[in-house]
C-alpha cells in the first residue's frame, strides 16, 4: 500500500463561463513526496487544488486520495487531506489553542489524542508559548504558521498547501518552509502551490508547471531542465594555456560549447555537475591550472520562460 | 514515523457527521458570541434596560395610573353619567384617581401637573343633550403624561359617541311617543351612555377591557425586539466565515454544508432563547412582572426565536457583504418592531395599525403574551399566535436554508 500514490488525479477540467480555468490537468503525489504546482497567478493552481479537496465541482476528471475516490467516498477523501488555504483561515477571536482544538475535532480527534496532537503541533510550529493568546494578537507570520498547523493536526495522508508563504516576512517564510520540508520525512505527501520558483526548487521533489490551466511540464528540476534543452554554464577561471584548455574541454563528452574569455574559459554543457571531474582532468592534461569553478545551472524560472515565453511573475 | 489514517469519526456516516458538525460549530459559535461584549449587551442587557425605560415612560413600574380633575358645572344627570358613571366604572377605578373640583381649580391642577388631564362639563350640558342639541366636554391635558392625556381624550370622545347613539335611540322613541323627556328619562339617557362599551383599552384592543402592567408588556416586547438582533449573528457569521476563509476550511474537512448551517442555527437558537428567558426572569425578579403560564411562555418564546432566526437569516442571505447584511437586517427589524407594536402599547394604536401588526410575527407574539397576561390560560390561549409564528418560521427558514446552502456552496 505504501507505493500507492496518496494523490492521483487525471484530466481535471473546470470552466468558469467562457474561461477554461483548468484543462486536463493530472499528476500523482507519492507518500513522503513534495509535489509543487508552479505557475503564475491565475494559472489554475488554486482551482486545481480546490477540485482535489472537493471544494469545487469538476467539469471532468478523476481524483483519488489515499485509495479513495472523491466521487464515491468524498468523506474519506476529505478526511485524508489536510488543507491549508492561501489566506489565513482561523478564528481571530479564539486563541491558537482553541483554534487547533476546534479544527482537530472537525477531523474527528477527541480526548487525549486531540490534546497530544495539539501540543505536538504547537511545538512543531513554535507557538507553544503563545497558544493561549488570541489569534488576532498574533503576528502575520505566526498566524501563517498556525494556519499550517491546523491543516496538519490530524496527520493527513496528503497535505495541500496553497501558496502558504504569500505575503510573509522572510523569517516566517523560512520557518514555514522548514516545517514543510519536515513533512516529507513523516511520510506525508505534500501538494504545494507557489509562484515562487525558489520555494519550488527548495521544497519539491517534483514540480508540475502550470500555465493557463494546463500542466505544460512535469518532473524533477533536472528532468525539466533537460526536457526543455536548457544547459548549464561552467565558468573556469584558469592560468596557463587557455586555448588548450578550451580545446580539451570541448572534447569532453557533454560539453557543447567552449570559449576563451579573459582569465578563463566559459563552457556550455549538459549536466555540468557530472562533468566537473573530467574537465579538471582535461585542464591538467592541457597544461592549464584551474583556480576556480563556477557552475550556473538553469533554474525553473528559465524553464518556465522557455516553455511559455514569459516570466513567472508576468 | 508512520502516518496514521484520518480518524474514523471524520468519515462516520453522514447523519452522525452532520450532528457532530452541528454541535461543534454551535459550540464554537457560542464561545465566540460569549466573548463578544456587544453581543452580550444586545442579548441580555439592552432589552432589560430599554424595557425599564419605556415601561417607566408609560407609567412606571406598575399599571397605568392617571389623575383626572372633573369640573362638573352642570350637575345634571347626563354629566353625572360621565363623572360618576364612566370615570368610576370597574374597568377604570383602579387605574385613575378622580378629583371633583371647580373649573378654575381644574385648570390650575393641570397647569401644575397635579392632574394629568381635566374634564370640564359646562352648565347646561345635560339639558342640551336632552334637547338633542350640541354639548361639549372640554379636555385639558398637562402634557407631562401624554398617554394619560390621550386616554382622557379617548374617554370623552367615547362618551360623546355613546351619547350620540343613545340620544338618537331615545329621540326616536320619544318622537314616536310624542311627549317631551322626563327627568327620569334624561337620567336613563346618561346611565345608558355611561354603560356603553368604551373603546379605550390599556391592553390588547381586540380583547378589550383588560389592563396590563408595563413590565408585563414591555418585557416580552423588548425581549422580542432584541431577539432579532441577537439571533441575526447566526446568519451574519456565515458571511464572516466566508470572508475569513474558515468556511472553505470547514467544507474541506468532512463537514457538510447542512451540518455547518445547522450548527449556526442551533447556536442562534440557544442564545436567542436564553436571551428571552433571562429577560423573563429579570422582569419577574426586578419588577414583579407576570408573563403568564410558563409552558405557554416557553412555547411562544421558542416559536418566536425560530421565526426571528428564519427572518433574519433570509434577509441576510440576500446580502452580499457584512455591511449590506447589517443594513438589511436593521431595516427589517425596525420595520417589524414599529409595525408589530414593540415600542407602544398595541391597544393604543389605531385599529388599522393594530390589524397591520398581525402581519408581523412579533405582532402575533406580543398578542400572545398580552393574551396570556390578560386572559390567563395556557397553551390553548396562544395556540393561534404560535401557529402563525411557526408558519412564518417555517416559510422564512426554508427559504433562508435554500439560499444559505447556495451561499455556503459558492
Amino acid at each position: 500500500m505504501d507505493d500507492e500514490p496518496v494523490l492521483w488525479c487525471k484530466d481535471l477540467r473546470k470552466r468558469f463561463k467562457e474561461r477554461l480555468a483548468v484543462d486536463g490537468v493530472g499528476f500523482e503525489v507519492a507518500p513522503g513526496e513534495t509535489y509543487g504546482l508552479l505557475g503564475p497567478n491565475g494559472a489554475g493552481k488554486t482551482t486545481t487544488i480546490s477540485m482535489i479537496c472537493g471544494l469545487l465541482g469538476r467539469d471532468g476528471g478523476e481524483v483519488t486520495v489515499a485509495g479513495a475516490s472523491l466521487d464515491r467516498d468524498p468523506g474519506q477523501v476529505k478526511a485524508a487531506i489536510g488543507y491549508v488555504p492561501q489566506d489565513v483561515a482561523l478564528y481571530p477571536d479564539l486563541s491558537g489553542l482553541e483554534n487547533l482544538r476546534f479544527w482537530g475535532r472537525m477531523y474527528g480527534l477527541a480526548g487525549r489524542d486531540l490534546a497530544e496532537r495539539v501540543e505536538a503541533t504547537l511545538e512543531v510550529v513554535g507557538l507553544t508559548e503563545r497558544a493561549g493568546d488570541k489569534v488576532a494578537d498574533y503576528s502575520g507570520g505566526m498566524q501563517r504558521r498556525l494556519n499550517i498547523a491546523a491543516g496538519m493536526l490530524h496527520r493527513p495522508r496528503l497535505l495541500v498547501l496553497d501558496e502558504p508563504t504569500a505575503g510573509v516576512d522572510p523569517q516566517s517564510r523560512n520557518a514555514i518552509l522548514g516545517n514543510v520540508e519536515a513533512l516529507g520525512g513523516q511520510g506525508i505527501g505534500v501538494l504545494y502551490t507557489t509562484h515562487y520558483m525558489e520555494e519550488a526548487e527548495r521544497l519539491c521533489d517534483r514540480v508540475g508547471i502550470i500555465d493557463q490551466g494546463r500542466l505544460i511540464a512535469e518532473g524533477t528540476r533536472r528532468e525539466l531542465v533537460a526536457r526543455v534543452g536548457e544547459r548549464d554554464r561552467i565558468e573556469l577561471t584558469a592560468t596557463g594555456d587557455l586555448a588548450g584548455l578550451a580545446a580539451a574541454a570541448a572534447r569532453v563528452d557533454g560539453v557543447d560549447e567552449a570559449s576563451v574569455v579573459a582569465g578563463g574559459v566559459h563552457l556550455v554543457a549538459r549536466d555540468g555537475r557530472r562533468l566537473l571531474p573530467p574537465l579538471l582532468e582535461a585542464a591538467e592534461h592541457a597544461g592549464a591550472e584551474v583556480t576556480s569553478v563556477e557552475l550556473v545551472e538553469p533554474d525553473l524560472e528559465a524553464v518556465f520562460l522557455h516553455l511559455t515565453g514569459k516570466a513567472l511573475r508576468d | 514515523m508512520r502516518v496514521r489514517d484520518a480518524h474514523s469519526a471524520a468519515v462516520a456516516p453522514a447523519g452522525t457527521r452532520l450532528l457532530r458538525t452541528a454541535l461543534l460549530v454551535a459550540g464554537k459559535d457560542l464561545r465566540q458570541r460569549l466573548r463578544d461584549r456587544s453581543a452580550l449587551v444586545i442579548a441580555f442587557v439592552a432589552p432589560f434596560v430599554l424595557a425599564s425605560i419605556i415601561g417607566l415612560a408609560f407609567g412606571g413600574d406598575s399599571a397605568f395610573k392617571a389623575t383626572y380633575a372633573v369640573a362638573d358645572a352642570d350637575r345634571g344627570p347626563v354629566a353625572a353619567g360621565f363623572s360618576e358613571g364612566v370615570l368610576a366604572s370597574p374597568g377604570l377605578r383602579d387605574l385613575i384617581t378622580v378629583r371633583q373640583v371647580d373649573p378654575g381649580e381644574a385648570r390650575a391642577l393641570v397647569d401644575r401637573g397635579e392632574a394629568d388631564a381635566a374634564f370640564l362639563l359646562p352648565a347646561g350640558f345635560s339639558a342640551s343633550v336632552q334637547r338633542g342639541g350640541p354639548a361639549t366636554i372640554t379636555v385639558l391635558e398637562s402634557g407631562e403624561n401624554p398617554i394619560a392625556g390621550q386616554v382622557a381624550r379617548s374617554l370623552a370622545e367615547a362618551y360623546a359617541a355613546e351619547l350620540a347613539a343613545t340620544q338618537l335611540a331615545v329621540r326616536t322613541a320619544l318622537d314616536t311617543a310624542g311627549t317631551p323627556p322626563s327627568a327620569a328619562e334624561a337620567r336613563e339617557l346618561g346611565e345608558r351612555a355611561a354603560a356603553g362599551q368604551l373603546p379605550v383599552r390599556l391592553a390588547d384592543g381586540q380583547v378589550g377591557g383588560r389592563t396590563i402592567e408595563a413590565a408585563n408588556y414591555f418585557g416580552p416586547s423588548m425581549a422580542i425586539f432584541f431577539l432579532f438582533f441577537t439571533v441575526s449573528f447566526g446568519a451574519r457569521s456565515i458571511l464572516a466565515e466566508r470572508r475569513q476563509g474558515t468556511m472553505k476550511r470547514l467544507l474541506a474537512s468532512a463537514a457538510s454544508p447542512g451540518g455547518v448551517l445547522a450548527g449556526k442555527a442551533l447556536a442562534a437558537f440557544v442564545l436567542g432563547t436564553a436571551s428571552v428567558l433571562v429577560m423573563w426572569l429579570a422582569t419577574t425578579l426586578v419588577f414583579g412582572a407576570d408573563w403568564g403560564d410558563p409552558v405557554a411562555v416557553v412555547a411562544l418564546t421558542i416559536t418566536s426565536v425560530l421565526s426571528a432566526i428564519g427572518i433574519t437569516a433570509l434577509v441576510i442571505t440576500l446580502a452580499k457583504s457584512d455591511e449590506q447584511a447589517e443594513g438589511y437586517s436593521s431595516l427589517v427589524v425596525f420595520t417589524l418592531a414599529l409595525l408589530g407594536g414593540n415600542f407602544v402599547y398595541l391597544a393604543q394604536l389605531p385599529e388599522l395599525l393594530q390589524r397591520v401588526s398581525l402581519l408581523t410575527p412579533n405582532g402575533w407574539a406580543l398578542r400572545g403574551f398580552v393574551d396570556l397576561v390578560a386572559d390567563g390560560g395556557g397553551l390553548s390561549t396562544v395556540a393561534v399566535p404560535i401557529a402563525v409564528i411557526l408558519a412564518v418560521a417555517l416559510v422564512t427558514g426554508g427559504l433562508a436554508l435554500y439560499r444559505a446552502r447556495r451561499m455556503v456552496a459558492a
